[in-house]
């Protein structure tokens, strides 16, 4: 048993390139994360050429064409300041993905050294985990409400409420997957062949951990998205004239009688993007699952 | 046959649902409503806040006033006209030739709700109250007061610091409603679990955050025209829940339609809206010179919100020029409301034709204005707006006009207490606010134009206009001050502390089942003589 | 074990202090002067001060924070800023109205994931999988809020078959009640849905390809048998702790659920109490859900350590 640990955990350290791209292979056989894939590429597309793509300034207003439904020169059609939709979409697309990615990345860069810390030193772990406990005790939405109230609505702000309100579960990942790992024989092994602590952390331990934190990011991603689009609903999201997806759905509700189209293009909007975000995180969850690699 | 029929009922229901085209006839709106109406029923009212305290004394929320119309009347009221007559008074009040003695005579035989009578010794214990419970929110409205007398059971006489022309205005509202003395030594500072006092309905029950209960008082000198045997009033703070709430028939009454709501409202031919123009406004106020707090003296602003526009007040006017006031009410409000360009309504009996000058839209001459001054354009400046939509949306449209002239608004959305917190100690630069409006203009101008004003948070200061206002405020002639307010708006106005932008209107939606509600510019919702509509 | 349970419990009481500082200071932190916020529209220096005094507000930080761990381990969290109706009592009135509908939400939420769990397990690779794991995942697509509205105006407006808004007591009226908690149930089970999905497809997987399934299958157990009999009743406890521990992820989406639904429970009290800067009112709802997140959690660890004592050498880690 404890052989053949050894040489599963070794060749998995040795080949982790490979192995990923194995099973980025194995996800794309999954055909609905392959097209989630698509959906989530053509999206990131569409957010970082916003600029090239969108037909008009997201902000410009032509109050004399305001609420016109789609039209070969509105695909989107026009909201009540007379703003062209399909640009606000591309823009909002733009700050829904950044507030998903940057909030993720945020909380990775904070939570993924704690995490590491917490699991390796035995004597920090009690002084992290109370603190990762105290923060898991306050719910998500409340957390985020009370730094969106704090640092006022702004795009920073939802970032930052959101990243803050996922590093409890990416330090409680780490911490899993560091304790796991350090038990290695690998790692002991490692340890005997006079590996210093810093050797140890990033060269055995985090890249076998990185799995973990993948399938862990690919849950937050589109929960952080959704994140933002609940902050926009309470009136803690981006500043206007800045449109983000969850900010136009929740400003157009009321506008649903005289134009359908802006809750109809934002709505899907964000459904497919979160909807492909979640199918190809549970693609890829499968996929780098060894037990799923047995089958 | 039968299916024919059926389908030619769907085709209209969904016809009438699609279009606004009234094809069947609803109960009139804002027309006399004369059905007869049937006693008994409980009424569902949907309200866009939660009050606070429900102690007359203690209240600050307007929504709170809504709750008090039903439970505690007051000496005076105001009429559809806005014009104050007697409530638990009998007369209006007699003002001494010296205008500093009032004297009130009181309606007699009344009881409140716990059963006990209502005197003049009840009428001083509560007006003291007002004016002397720690913490009480009527103390500045009651600041002329120098104290109150019995004269006989039915008689009370006021004294006067100096004349106060408002004073039946303020005693038109929360100042001026009358506590049982019994439940005030009883419950102590727990008034406001279980008020007690003189209405059509009295106090049943409050679940926080949720709806607050009022059945019929059988003790109320009018119950014979009460039909309704129980009001409940639910929270809602969401619009469209509101709406849609009205339209499912979960309740009756709508308070504060949306704007955006009102066509669909309209349509709907199972219910009906009342309006009345508002006695409030909403503007811009600028902030000139408060650097030191509200109600402190008016100092020289710091970066980072010292700026061209509280510098200049040919920016300031640049900047009003360069607002279209009738886009906005169009693109923002649907074209419900009504511009503004001064503090009082145009129905107010003190309004003039002064009062409501307006400058027109003039982008050409806000450029030069601002080309005068010698500023680098853009001028940058910050705003701080609320956060839901639709005053996100109203900062939209002002940032896009102005941008025209060479303005660059930042908008800088902030939660309601906290940008009151914040504006109050003179961080802002610009500041989308309004006031709700009260009877008297007197409550619209004096605490906002006069220097050191409680709600001055502009920090503006012109000894011209603090004079008129006393003057306006010392006398009882409606035509002397008529003119007066007319002199302190366009004195005011050429100051640009506030940037008036427009009037809104009190929109509420009632099933077309109910009847006798009454809605007034004041806003407050009425229900002593409402009721389900025979055959509902 | 009785080490372990002792450790647990000091770790729990720590937790728990962190949270009171945090909650305490965390409201003191929002900006807004409560006050002020109480003031209102209105705004007169003499009666702020008079208000700032009646509140204790006047007083150092740390007496107030003495004061107010103090009282509340007397169950006393103090009396609403706004409504002068003592919070205790107010949440009492709320609890059991969100723990309810997170009930019934759960119910819903256990009978979409467990069903497509299931077809998402044993019909591999297939479109029923595909469909499956789909409609599971939609519910955790969805922004709360538009999903809320959507349902209302289907249900309630264009066909008015169930009531928009409001809560009827189980116990008063299960017929009523059930019409009322049907829409926000679905809403709020929906996003749950999808984690319960995630958690029976995979311990379906690992039950169906374990030993004694295929023991079982070899002994000439039919499909359905071995599903059901089996496979999901092995899958069911790990199933059960995940939805134990939702608890957080329930609460966030009562706060939205509510407040479209016009629910007067847990989460509308959190979203008012913020937007009045009702500081008394606000701690004690940060309280008692700190409170029984941290119970929850002391309960589970405690739970598992009993059926699996494994899980002590790893601590808490889920």
């Amino acid at each position: 048993m404890t052989v053949l640990e050894l040489t599963t955990a070794d060749t998995a350290a040795a080949a982790v390139p490979g192995s990923r791209r194995r099973a980025l292979r194995r996800v794309l056989r999954n055909p609905l994360a392959a097209v989630g894939l698509v959906v989530v590429v053509v999206a990131v597309l569409a957010a970082l050429l916003a600029d090239l793509v969108a037909p008009f300034p997201y902000d410009r207003t032509n109050f004399g064409a305001a609420l016109q439904p789609p039209s070969p020169a509105h695909w989107f059609g026009t909201d009540e300041l007379g703003r062209d939709q399909f640009s606000r979409v591309l823009f909002g697309l733009r700050a829904s993905v950044g507030v998903g990615v940057l909030s993720v990345a945020l909380s990775l860069a904070v939570g993924v050294p704690l995490g590491l810390l917490s699991g390796f030193y035995g004597w920090l772990d009690p002084v992290i985990s109370r603190l990762t406990d105290t923060l898991l005790a306050f719910p998500f939405l409340v957390l985020a409400v009370g730094l969106a109230a704090i640092l006022g609505p702004s795009l920073a702000t939802a970032t930052i409420a959101i990243g803050v309100a996922q590093i409890p579960a990416i330090i409680r990942v780490t911490r899993g997957e560091t304790l796991r790992l350090r038990g290695m024989d690998y790692v002991a092994a490692a340890v005997a062949g006079g590996a210093g602590d810093g050797v140890l952390l990033r060269r055995h331990i985090l890249p076998n951990a990185v799995n973990a934190l993948i399938v862990q990011a690919t849950v937050n991603v589109p929960a952080a998205i959704l994140g933002e689009a609940v902050l926009s609903f309470l009136g803690l999201g981006l500043r206007p004239p800045n449109p983000s997806l969850g900010g136009m759905l929740s400003s157009a509700e009321s506008l649903f009688r005289d134009g359908p189209w802006l809750v109809v293009f934002p709505g899907v909007a964000i459904v497919l993007l979160t909807l492909a975000l979640n199918l190809f995180g549970d693609g890829l969850r499968d996929a780098l699952d060894p037990r799923e690699v047995r089958r | 046959m039968d299916a024919l029929r059926r389908a030619a009922v769907l085709l209209v229901l969904a016809v009438t649902a699609c279009s606004s085209i009234d094809s069947t006839t609803p109960a009139p709106s804002n027309g006399p409503d004369n059905r007869p109406l049937k006693n008994g029923g409980e009424l569902r009212v949907a309200l866009s806040a939660e009050p606070d305290l429900l102690d007359p004394t203690l209240a600050r929320t307007l929504v709170g006033r809504t709750i008090f119309n039903a439970i505690c009347e007051k000496l005076y009221d105001v009429n559809e006209k806005l014009a104050i007559v007697p409530q638990l008074a009998a007369a209006p009040p007699e003002i001494s030739g010296d205008g500093k003695t009032v004297t009130i005579k009181l309606r007699q035989g009344l009881k409140f709700a716990d059963g006990t009578t209502m005197d003049a010794a009840a009428v001083k214990t509560s007006l003291d109250r007002h004016r002397t419970l720690k913490g009480s929110a009527r103390t500045s409205e009651l600041s002329s007061v120098d104290g109150v007398d019995v004269v006989d059971q039915a008689t009370v006489a006021i004294r006067l610091k100096a004349p106060f022309a408002p004073l039946a205005a303020v005693l038109a509202d929360r100042a001026g409603m009358i506590m049982s003395p019994a439940a005030l030594t009883a419950q102590g500072d727990k008034f406001a679990t279980n008020p007690v006092c003189i209405g059509p309905f009295k106090f049943s029950s409050r679940v926080a955050q949720d709806r607050i209960e009022v059945v019929k008082d059988p003790n109320y000198y009018d119950a014979a025209k009460v039909h309704l045997d129980k009001v409940t009033y639910k929270i809602i703070a969401d619009s469209s829940t509101r709406f849609n709430n009205l339209r499912s028939g979960d309740v009756e009454v709508l308070d504060t339609v949306a704007a955006t709501d009102v066509d669909a409202l309209k349509a709907d031919a199972n219910l009906r809206l009342l309006t009345s123009a508002s006695l409030g406004y909403q503007g811009i106020t600028v902030n000139i010179a408060n650097q030191n707090g509200v109600g402190q003296a008016p100092g020289t602003l710091a970066a980072p919100y010292a700026g061209p526009l509280a510098a200049d007040v040919k920016i300031r006017q640049a900047f009003e020029l360069s607002l279209d006031r009738d886009a906005i009410n169009t693109v923002v409000f649907r074209g419900q409301f009504s511009p503004a360009c001064g503090p009082i309504s145009p129905d107010s009996e003190l309004s003039s034709d002064a009062a409501q000058a307006c400058p027109k839209h003039d982008v050409a001459a806000a450029k030069s204005l601002l080309s005068q001054a010698g500023v680098s354009i853009p001028v940058k400046v910050g705003m701080v707006i609320g956060t839901d939509a639709q005053a996100r949306r109203l900062g939209e449209a002002i940032q896009a006009q102005v941008r025209e002239a060479g303005f660059d608004v930042e908008l800088q959305p902030t939660e309601f207490s906290a940008s009151l917190d914040q504006t109050d100690k003179g961080k802002f630069q610009l500041f989308q606010i309004g006031w709700s409006g009260r009877v008297d203009p007197d409550g619209n101008i004096a605490n906002f134009l006069k220097t050191k004003g409680s709600q001055n948070i502009s920090g503006y200061s012109n000894p011209d206009v603090d004079s008129l206002i006393d003057q306006a405020r010392a006398t009882t002639d409606t035509s002397r001050r008529r003119d007066l307010y007319g002199q302190v708006i366009t004195k005011a106005r050429a100051d640009g502390s506030i940037i008036y932008l427009y009037r809104a209107k009190n929109l509420l939606g009632v099933s077309a089942k109910i009847g006798g509600v009454k809605l007034f510019g004041d806003g407050i919702l009425r229900f002593g003589e409402a009721g389900f509509a025979v055959g509902s | 074990m009785g080490r372990y349970v002792l450790r647990r419990l000091v770790e729990s009481a720590v937790t728990f202090v962190l949270a009171t500082i945090v909650i305490f200071l965390g409201v003191r932190a929002l900006p807004g002067d409560p006050v002020r916020a109480l003031a209102g529209e209105e705004n007169d220096p003499q009666a702020l001060a008079e208000i700032r005094r009646a509140y204790g507000l006047d007083e150092s930080i740390v007496v107030q924070y003495v004061r107010y761990v103090g009282r509340a381990l007397r169950g006393d969290l103090g009396t609403s800023a706004r409504t002068r109706l003592p919070v205790a009592e107010t949440i009492g009135h709320a609890l059991p109205v969100t723990l309810q509908l997170a009930a019934f939400a759960m119910v819903v939420a256990v009978l979409i994931g467990l069903s497509t769990g299931i077809v998402a397990s044993v019909r591999r690779r297939t479109a029923s999988e595909w469909a499956a794991n789909t409609v599971a995942l939609l519910g955790l697509s969805i922004p709360v809020f538009w999903f809320g509205q959507m349902v209302i105006l289907l249900f309630a407006i264009a066909y008015p078959v169930l009531p928009a808004s409001g809560f009827v007591s189980f116990f008063s009226d299960p017929v009523q009640s059930l019409r009322h908690l049907l829409l926000p149930g679905l809403v709020l089970g929906s996003g749950l849905a999808a984690v319960i999905m995630r958690q029976t497809r995979s311990a379906m997987l690992e039950a169906l390809g374990s030993d004694y399934i295929r023991t079982a299958r070899a002994k000439g157990l039919g499909g359905a048998q071995v599903v059901f009999g089996h496979a999901l009743r092995n899958s069911l406890i790990v199933v059960t702790t995940i939805v134990g521990l939702q608890l957080g992820a329930l609460i966030s989406g009562v706060v939205v659920t509510e407040q479209i639904f016009v629910v007067p429970g847990f989460g509308k009290l959190i979203v008012d109490g913020v937007l009045t800067r009702d500081y008394p009112m606000i701690q004690g709802l940060v309280l008692v859900t700190a409170t029984a997140y941290i119970a929850i959690n002391l309960l589970v660890d405690l739970l598992y350590s009993v059926i699996d004592p494994r899980i002590r050498v790893g601590g808490a880690v889920l």
